[in-house]
């Protein structure tokens, strides 16, 4: 098979040009068609170009607005959006580039003889030549208008769709994509189009290009060095000063030509052959070079197999510039003196000094004006040439450049031709040639009837082409054609649109009145024939196998007028209002980054009356004062249930550790009325002295409250919960005798509520003589913390901290001092480790581990190769601290453990003698609501931190060490769902570190909001802004630091994110909010309501302008809301006008378009409407009655 | 251990199905008889939109879920100790169980489909991300008499179904659970709830005139989590229409016999539920 590849199809749209012939007439006249930006398009534009002057940082200050001459199309902003699927939203929000792609590659492919049925599925290649503008992007220009529409305008914006829209279309299925290579893209493409093609990647395929100038202004920040002085394009010419902008599109269509020549392919010109390659390194990137030129032209004439003495016509890339033309002469001599020392045969030329340069498209443009040569077999003239640029000497050399038409007479063989195109970049690339002569001898035409088919996507369209037909024959555009061969291309390559006609015909002439008849009557009776027949299945839009029709005589592609059009405004304007709509003042304020909770005073509740119908549970542990107090406290009937009792006679005993007993508890919560249960079992009265009573107490006290919280939620209980605590919790700082295991309860009774807002919880800790006051907290509806001292109510209020007092030892960290770092290599502990090593090196740091490193003899061959592994990301952690010069111990021990942590503990001590200082960072973090935790989970996030905390304080009894920093968590004042077991063990760090302050050894606990570059928030992917936002490491480093130089006992660390959507769930807490936090919080809520009214008024204004004509009902009634309907729609996709009963989808809607148009549809409406209704709904009439349903129905609400 | 699950009303898709009618001329043939249209055209083109109602639906999965599962049974003969369906898959499986002959199955599902399609003005959404112990408490607080949960899905999935416009009440009460998600579900009836007893009495006359006959494979109900018996076969397919989906029951029943593996015909609705269904909380 030969390696020929066959031109079967073209499309070519230039100023002043819309097809080959008239491309022709501008190249064969020597006409140039540069001019000054239209007028109209300059109007458009000019607003938007001050706008980016005025609002870039450094603004220009220019007043006027020059642009370049060039050669610019008339219009860029219309589409015939229904030809291509879209809808009038889509086809505004897609690059003009890539709505002159699709139309450029349709027509070329209705050129060729292909329509839409008979592309489907095909094994058809797409390539494109492109590449991103400098300056202003289309996708910038919208974005700058309505930031919002990115997301839907990103498909009709990146490049790659430039090809692949036209694959999914059209259904194709071979290669599709976007070559970048700067000029010489779309040269490139046909390159690898024709590669694709032998190497069967594609049986077909398009190749093409667009490009417009956007905004081609004139200002020295834009020039990038090639412009043309006036915008002519004066290549070869003495006066030459650079490249005219050129604006337009072209396509290619090839084949193989032994394909083409079976399927009866029209064919346009044969590709002989190509070749790219690339400067390699010169001078400079964008410098470019003979050699690199010549030896690019000898690889493409070998490739074709040609003799180069044979050519008689070059397309070069010829810019016009005073670096580029001497270069590519200079080139194009040494490769020709390789072969023939012959002068003066071959002329040169080319189409940029006619319609500019095309940047990327400027390839398959030349190769098309190359085709026009064959094709006409004329030489034309070089237009804006009058002298020779000096620095070529055409005299010595091969060229010549013709300065009139003239024939170009080939006796010796097939006229051959090449095109060069070189990109910016230093990307090349030349392609031969040759014209087709066809040598086929096809019997006499046959006589008869003919069906001729003309289909549009709208009947305006459908006109059109009936005149544009009727012209075209009138021009003798069909002289010498066969009615068969026009008839058959009329079958295959234009009859795949809505609106169609069918004729049956006999000859040219017959066509051609029978047009002009459709144009002035009805159209008339097509008869009974077997084609009449064929006809009227056609008509009524079943698919017709055309190959059918086909008789012995098999017919040819014959050229035939292309598709007209019916293009309407896709543009979004600039608005002229922007100044006034724009605010460029934005507020900076700046909160503080620590907070603090604290006890204070507040209001006694009043005495209460038991309130009718309360029906009290209450769990006690007969070893405490529980049962006393509770009676003291006068709550009524109280059912009180004691621990080892049988909760019902005869029943197993009630054990806090038995989920049995829970799930009994629940039962009669259910089933008995109960109103208020009172969990008093963590009534102990001093604290536990050692870890085994820790452990006794937290599986009492808070394992008995998970699963008595677990058992209620499982049986849906709706209840008032009273958890009791007897001073475990620290109302003055520095109260060492309080029970301060139990107040992790606290922590755990804030998540319930949370979870499962049908339990109410009110944590009371109190002292024994507040028994009077009891009954008013049991009874009461508030919920939260509070503290009963005697007469004393206290409640947590969170406080801003706007300076920590550096009022402690401001070096906390001794040369040669032992600091221990629990947690020590996760990353959180190992930031601190290094931000310790680095502000004393001297020190020896221990980490503890729960996975500890590999024996360090190890280390080398594991960091041998390159590995992400949690081993080698530690040594490496442990290697760069000990850069920093401290010794560092990695000491493998489970904090959650006693036995292990307290051997560890020892092992350092009897080693390194007094540790003089500890960060408790180990933790797990939280991980599923209450309802789903089971107990080992639950307890094991729980120890990590409270028997850890607990054991490291009894360890280091004997020598405390100078400090002692929790690493707390926002969970322990603000927990989400399913931070039960972490708030309660975090709880109790911020109550022991209150507890111990002013003692020897400084304790603090650190309330971590999420960290945003690291630990335990960023690998669950939580370490977004909340209501705080996230904590950059070194800023919570720097609250480690400064908590570390004051005597504080702890700080809450986290800037409140008051500007964000979440802040309102700071006050859904039990918690006060300290007047300054308030009024900003509130402050904040309102202005985030008004910018949203706001922007709701925005959009029902917006969607009352839109105007949409309904239709689709006979007695064309609609109701109100189906017409305010229509206009959300109709905002979305643009339409003039829409059928009640369009479907969504059909209309061009996708998930992402349904949130917005159901927000809108919600907003303008006031109801609840949202993408699941829509989805489900999806007619306009649908829709309405929905929303009148919904409206009603908030209004029976109401 | 293999149980073969089949999936109930809603995972109905145009194009379900296209390549098996050819495969089993036969049946199609006996379904287009008992039918009066062809399920062929039903199944893959839907040219009148057809499948979005029950009346279609229900005789349209039922058929393409029989299909399927026969294949499945060819194709792994032995493999399967178990069969279990969801609300409509259950006859499915009680076809595969052996119960029901393949035209009585679809006889009794066409029928089925009829009387529930003729209880309107009512409504389902589905609510993820909660147990359904709270949605049944969330509905109490709301004082609705007429929305009930219908579908004990998953650990925290489940459906609520009822009067139309109380179901839009009762949405938004669960909506505001923590982490509770409602989304509406298109059907037009309030099914497994009391709301259906009218359906449910009629198809109860009409499963009278049939007879069940002993599986060869058991067959675990989705409203019981029990093993299906043929001897009260009738009554509990009649009261299925009325009474709620225990899904998570059947599943926990069919672990607890030793069933490891589930497998599924026409999609993957169940097989996510499945692993959705963890037993925790359940003792």
């Amino acid at each position: 098979m030969s390696k020929d590849i066959a031109i079967v199809g073209l499309s070519v749209d230039v100023p002043g040009a819309r097809d080959l012939d008239a491309f022709w007439q501008i190249i064969s006249s020597g006409t140039s068609v540069h001019r000054p930006f239209p007028q109209d398009r300059r109007h458009k534009l000019d607003e938007y170009i001050r706008y980016l002057r005025a609002t870039s940082v450094e603004p220009v200050p220019d007043p006027d607005i020059d642009y370049h001459n060039g050669c610019f199309l008339d219009t860029v902003d219309t589409f015939d959006y229904a030809a291509f699927g879209m809808n009038p939203r889509q086809a505004t929000l897609t690059d003009p580039h890539h709505r002159m792609v699709l139309r450029a590659m349709v027509l070329a492919f209705e050129d060729a003889g292909y329509s839409a049925d008979r592309l489907r599925g095909s094994r058809t290649g797409v390539f494109v030549g492109f590449a991103v503008n400098p300056g202003s992007t289309y996708l910038d220009y919208l974005c700058r208008i309505d930031p919002t529409i990115s997301q839907q305008a990103i498909t009709g914006n990146i490049p790659t769709m430039l090809a692949n829209r036209i694959s999914h279309l059209m259904d194709l299925r071979g290669p599709s994509l976007v070559v970048d290579s700067a000029c010489s893209a779309t040269l490139v493409a046909v390159h690898q189009a024709k590669n694709a093609l032998l190497a069967g990647d594609c049986d077909m395929a398009v190749v093409g290009g667009a490009r417009i100038v956007f905004a081609p202004v004139k200002h020295p920040h834009s020039a990038i060095g090639i412009e043309s002085s006036d915008g002519v394009t004066r290549t070869f010419d003495e006066a030459a000063d650079g490249t005219g902008f050129g604006e337009g599109s072209g396509a290619v269509v090839l084949k193989r030509l032994e394909r083409a020549v079976a399927d009866g392919d029209q064919v346009y010109a044969v590709i002989k052959g190509s070749a790219v390659n690339h400067d390699g390194n010169t001078e400079g990137i964008t410098t470019p070079d003979s050699d690199s030129q010549s030896e690019l032209l000898l690889s493409a004439w070998r490739n074709a197999d040609i003799d180069p003495r044979t050519l008689g016509y070059l397309e070069a890339h010829g810019t016009a510039t005073r670096v580029g033309d001497p270069i590519e002469h200079e080139g194009i001599k040494r490769a020709f003196a390789q072969h023939t020392s012959d002068k003066g045969f071959c002329a040169v030329g080319t189409v940029k000094a006619n319609v500019g340069h095309l940047f990327e498209g400027s390839g398959v443009i030349g190769l098309i004006k190359a085709v026009a040569v064959l094709r006409n077999r004329m030489i034309p003239p070089q237009a804006n040439f009058t002298n020779p640029n000096p620095k070529l000497d055409f005299a010595s050399g091969p060229l010549y450049v013709s300065t009139s038409l003239s024939p170009w007479d080939s006796p010796e063989g097939p006229r051959r031709c090449g095109v060069s195109a070189f990109g910016l970049g230093g990307t090349n690339a030349h392609v031969v040639v040759e014209e087709y002569i066809d040598t086929t001898v096809r019997p006499c035409a046959p006589q008869g009837e003919f069906l001729f088919t003309l289909s549009a996507a709208t009947p305006r369209s459908l006109t059109w082409l009936v005149e544009r037909y009727i012209r075209f024959i009138d021009g003798a555009g069909l002289e010498g054609a066969d009615i068969a061969d026009v008839c058959y291309t009329s079958q295959v390559s234009r009859s795949s649109h809505r609106h169609r006609i069918a004729l049956v015909v006999t000859d040219v002439a017959n066509l051609r009145g029978q047009l002009a008849d459709l144009l002035t009557t009805e159209p008339g009776p097509l008869g009974d024939g077997p084609l009449a027949v064929e006809a009227k299945s056609y008509l009524r839009g079943a698919p017709v196998d055309w190959e059918r029709l086909v008789g012995d005589h098999r017919p040819r592609v014959v050229r035939l007028p292309g598709y007209a059009f019916d293009e309407t405004l896709a543009w979004m304007q600039f608005p002229e209002t922007w100044r006034e709509q724009m605010s460029l003042t934005t507020v900076d304020e700046r909160h503080p980054v620590t907070h603090d909770v604290e006890f204070q005073p507040t209001a006694a509740l009043p005495e209460t009356e038991i309130p009718v119908g309360a029906s009290v549970v209450a769990l006690v542990d007969p070893d405490t004062e529980a049962e006393a107090f509770l009676a003291a406290a006068e709550l009524g009937e109280v059912r009180v249930l004691r621990l080892g009792e049988p909760i019902e006679p005869g029943g197993d005993p009630f054990t806090a550790d038995s989920t049995a007993s829970f799930e009994h508890i629940a039962r009669l919560v259910g089933e008995g009325g109960v109103t208020h249960i009172v969990h008093a079992l963590a009534f102990e009265q001093a604290p536990a002295t050692d870890v085994d009573e820790v452990e006794r107490r937290t599986g009492k006290n808070l394992h008995s409250l998970f699963l008595l919280s677990k058992a209620l939620m499982a049986a849906g209980a709706k209840v008032d919960l009273t958890v009791l605590t007897r001073t475990a919790l620290s109302v003055e700082e520095g109260d060492g005798t309080v029970v301060t295991e139990n107040s992790a309860l606290v922590g755990f009774g804030k998540v319930i509520g949370r979870e499962y807002p049908y339990i109410k919880v009110k944590h009371v800790d109190v002292d024994l003589a507040a028994a009077s006051a009891l009954r008013a907290e049991v009874f009461s509806d508030q919920h939260g913390l509070f503290l009963l001292r005697g007469e004393q109510r206290m409640r947590e209020v969170f406080v801003e901290v706007t300076e920590v007092a550096a009022d402690g030892p401001q070096t906390y960290l001794k040369p040669g001092g032992t600091y221990l770092i629990t947690g020590g290599t996760g990353a959180l502990g190992l930031a601190v480790a290094k931000s310790f090593a680095t502000k004393q090196p001297d020190i020896t740091l221990v980490l503890l581990s729960r996975s500890g490193v590999p024996p360090r003899e190890q280390w080398d061959e594991l960091l041998a190769t390159p590995t992400d592994s949690a081993a080698a990301v530690r040594i490496r952690a442990v290697r760069e601290l000990e850069e920093l010069g401290a010794a560092v111990v990695v000491s493998k021990a489970d904090a959650g453990d006693p036995a292990s942590l307290t051997e560890a503990v020892t092992a350092i001590q009897r080693e390194h003698g007094r540790i003089d200082g500890i960060v408790h960072a180990a933790g797990l973090p939280g991980g599923s609501t209450v309802m789903f935790r089971e107990l080992d989970e639950f307890d094991a996030v729980v120890r990590v931190k409270l028997h850890a905390a607990f054991l490291l304080d009894q360890l280091t009894a004997a020598d405390r060490p100078d400090f002692l920093v929790h690493f707390s968590s926002v969970a322990s004042v603000f927990p989400a769902p399913g931070q039960a077991d972490y708030a309660a063990g975090n709880y109790y760090l911020d109550n022991l570190a209150r507890s111990q302050a002013g003692g020897p050894c400084h304790v603090i606990a650190l309330d971590w909001v999420a960290w945003k570059e690291i630990g335990m928030a960023v690998d669950h992917g939580t370490n977004g802004d909340t209501m705080f936002k996230a904590l950059p490491t070194a800023a919570a480093l720097d609250v480690l630091d400064a908590g570390l130089r004051s005597r504080r006992s702890r700080l809450f660390a986290g800037e409140l994110h008051y500007r964000g959507e979440l802040i309102h769930l700071l006050r859904s807490y039990d918690v006060t909010l300290s007047p300054e936090i308030g009024t900003k919080v509130e402050h904040e809520m309102q202005a985030l309501e008004a910018r949203l009214l706001k922007e709701q008024e925005k959009t029902k204004v917006t969607i009352a302008a839109v105007q949409v004509e309904l239709t689709g009902r006979a007695d064309g009634e609609y109701s109100e809301v189906e017409r305010s309907v229509a206009q959300c729609l109709a905002l979305a996709f643009g339409y003039p006008a829409l059928d009640v009963e369009a479907d969504f989808f059909d209309l061009g809607g996708d998930s992402i378009m349904a949130a917005s148009v159901a927000g809108n549809i919600a907003v303008y409406h006031d109801v609840q409407y949202d993408v699941a209704d829509l989805l489900a709904d999806r007619t306009i009439a649908e829709i309405a009655y929905h929303v009148e349903d919904l409206a009603e129905f908030a209004a029976d609400a109401a | 251990m293999h149980c073969l699950l089949f999936p109930g009303q809603g995972v109905q898709r145009r194009g379900m199905g296209a390549e098996l009618f050819g495969r089993f001329p036969e049946a199609t043939a006996l379904a287009d008889e008992v039918l009066g249209y062809s399920i062929e055209q039903l199944c893959t083109r839907d040219p009148d939109r057809r499948l979005r109602d029950t009346r279609h639906a229900q005789p349209a999965v039922f058929f393409v879920n029989a299909l399927l599962g026969q294949q499945q049974l060819t194709e792994h003969p032995g493999r399967y100790r178990y069969f279990a369906g969801h609300s409509l898959g259950e006859y499915n499986a009680l076809v595969a169980g052996g119960v029901l002959d393949l035209a009585t199955g679809l006889r009794l599902v066409k029928r089925r489909a009829e009387l529930m399609a003729e209880i309107t003005g009512g409504g389902m959404s589905a609510v993820q991300g909660v147990p359904a112990a709270f949605v049944r408490r969330a509905l109490a607080e709301t004082g609705l008499g007429k929305v009930f949960v219908a579908n004990l899905n998953a650990d925290t999935q489940t459906t609520i179904a009822g009067d139309r416009a109380e179901i839009a009440v009762a949405a938004k009460a669960i909506g505001a659970l923590p982490g509770a998600r409602v989304t509406p579900i298109n059907v037009s009836g309030p099914f497994h709830t009391p709301l259906m007893d009218p359906a449910a009495q009629r198809f109860r006359a009409v499963l009278a005139e049939y007879r069940f006959a002993e599986p060869h494979t058991p067959v675990v109900s989705s409203i019981t989590g029990e093993l299906f018996d043929p001897a009260s076969g009738p009554d509990l397919l009649a009261r299925q229409l009325s009474a709620p989906v225990e899904w998570t029951r059947a599943v926990s029943a069919l672990r607890a016999a030793g069933v490891t593996d589930f497998d599924e015909v026409n999609g993957q609705t169940l097989s996510s539920l499945v692993r959705g269904t963890t037993g925790r909380w359940v003792r």
